[in-house]
């Protein structure tokens, strides 16, 4: 009788060998996850590797390049660029503003940066500063700034503001903001109060992170099972708290850099933002956006819905066209509409700015005999 | 009996449990892959570098 029974031996044979049986498929699972690139986090599929978003690599305030000439290879395109000594991927700016200049300077993130640019010259604040000149430039000289970088939010743009750009004196303060500051960066890093006192922060992430970073199967866990989104690595409940709270931050920052445009006698100009996911799935307009940008008509001068403004000129399969597949940043040729967009909103603001400095019947009256 | 012989009698004793559970997990593995939650990458989650 007891020989048919399986004994404790037995069963822990049998535990054995399925979990041996589990592992095998595990591995198996992974490879054939990793040879078919699913799952693979932005930066992977970029060829930069696994990143953390948790780690802010030396950040003091706010993002900054080493200065001097750079190249950006990744599959899609290679980029050179030269980066000033603040940082930024621009000329060096003079600080002594002259009497009859306008400063325009840009903030915000990658976009305004012009990741996928190509060329300097073909980044959007280039590109305005290009328009504004052909239509200003015989009355004014003009500057325009990019202030925008890789992986900044509207509170590094504030800091960044304080700290460099109200030395140059702008004259418009352009704030790009998309859901990518409400979304992931602010709730990863936190608000106004991130700050260590020398300007570092440290998030600290998820305890399984390391898990999350060197397997795919576990990503596919915890992006499928528990919902959680890439970067972000939090449950829903927390991601949408942490979101909400990221909207009043993001307002909090305008109504600070409004302050500072009056304190400049600058005027602020706020721009939304878009995604191509956000095009594509259909999904602008969500309550925190429209939030966001009510805050923003309160405190700016002019608020620019850079969606609604792409949507009037293309349809969304054209749309997606002006956006490279993988990088996801915009080709030259979405910059390019960009630009004569927000150019199209400032220039009232630019002339009567002109105006005010050199007014044109001075110019006239001297023409005028 | 050698390893062997032992080993395959194991195998052949506990076919059934060992093939449905190791058949469910390779199941479960490929409904989580092809399970539609959204999308699988952020786009926006930079460092300078």
């Amino acid at each position: 009788m007891s020989e048919k029974q399986p004994d404790t031996k037995e069963r822990l044979l049998v535990f054995a060998t399925l979990l041996g049986a589990f592992l095998l498929v595990s591995i198996l699972a992974e490879f054939a996850l990793r040879a078919a690139g699913i799952f693979e986090t932005y930066g992977e599929a970029n060829g930069i590797g696994y990143y953390s978003a948790y780690e802010m690599w030396g950040t003091r305030w706010f993002q900054k390049r080493s200065p001097g000439h750079h190249e950006k290879v990744v599959p899609e395109y290679t980029e050179r660029f030269y980066v000033n000594e603040h940082g930024f991927r621009d000329r060096d700016w003079p600080l002594t503003k002259e009497s009859d200049e306008i400063r325009v300077v840009t903030l915000g993130g990658s976009f305004v940066e012009g990741v996928g640019s190509t060329r300097q010259s073909w980044s959007y604040p280039s590109q305005l500063n290009n328009i504004l000149e052909s239509k200003f430039g015989h009355r004014a000289k003009i500057l325009v700034m990019n202030g925008g970088i890789i992986g900044s939010d509207p509170v590094n743009s504030l800091q960044a503001l304080k700290r460099i750009f109200y030395n140059y004196q702008p004259d418009l303060i352009v704030q790009a903001v998309d859901e990518g500051d409400w979304n992931v960066d602010i709730p990863i890093r936190g608000g106004l109060d991130r700050f260590n006192e020398d300007g570092t922060v440290s998030p600290g992430g998820p305890w399984f992170e390391p898990l999350f970073e060197h397997s795919h199967l576990f990503r596919a866990f915890i992006l499928k099972m528990l919902r959680y989104k890439p970067g972000i690595l939090v449950s829903r409940s927390e991601r949408n708290r942490r979101s909400n709270e990221a909207v009043v931050e993001i307002c909090k920052v305008l109504e600070e850099q409004s302050r500072i445009a009056q304190k400049l006698d600058a005027l602020l100009v706020v721009e939304m933002m878009f995604r191509r996911s956000e095009i594509v799935q259909e999904r602008r307009q969500t309550d925190r956006a429209l939030s966001v940008k009510e805050c923003a008509m309160r405190y700016a001068s002019v608020v620019i819905d850079l969606g609604e403004e792409f949507l009037q000129r293309f349809s969304p399969e054209e749309l997606d066209q002006l956006y490279w597949p993988i990088d996801l940043h915009f080709k030259p040729a979405g910059y390019k509409v960009w630009a004569q967009i927000v150019a199209a909103a400032i220039e009232p603001l630019v002339a009567s700015r002109i105006e005010s400095l050199i007014p044109s019947t001075s110019k006239a009256d001297n023409l005028t005999p | 009996m050698t390893l062997l012989q032992r080993t395959k009698s194991f195998l052949s004793r506990h076919k059934k449990v060992l093939l449905i559970t190791t058949a469910v997990y390779i199941l479960l593995i490929v409904v989580l892959v092809a399970l539609s939650t959204g999308p699988q990458t952020e786009p926006f989650v930079y460092q300078v570098r």
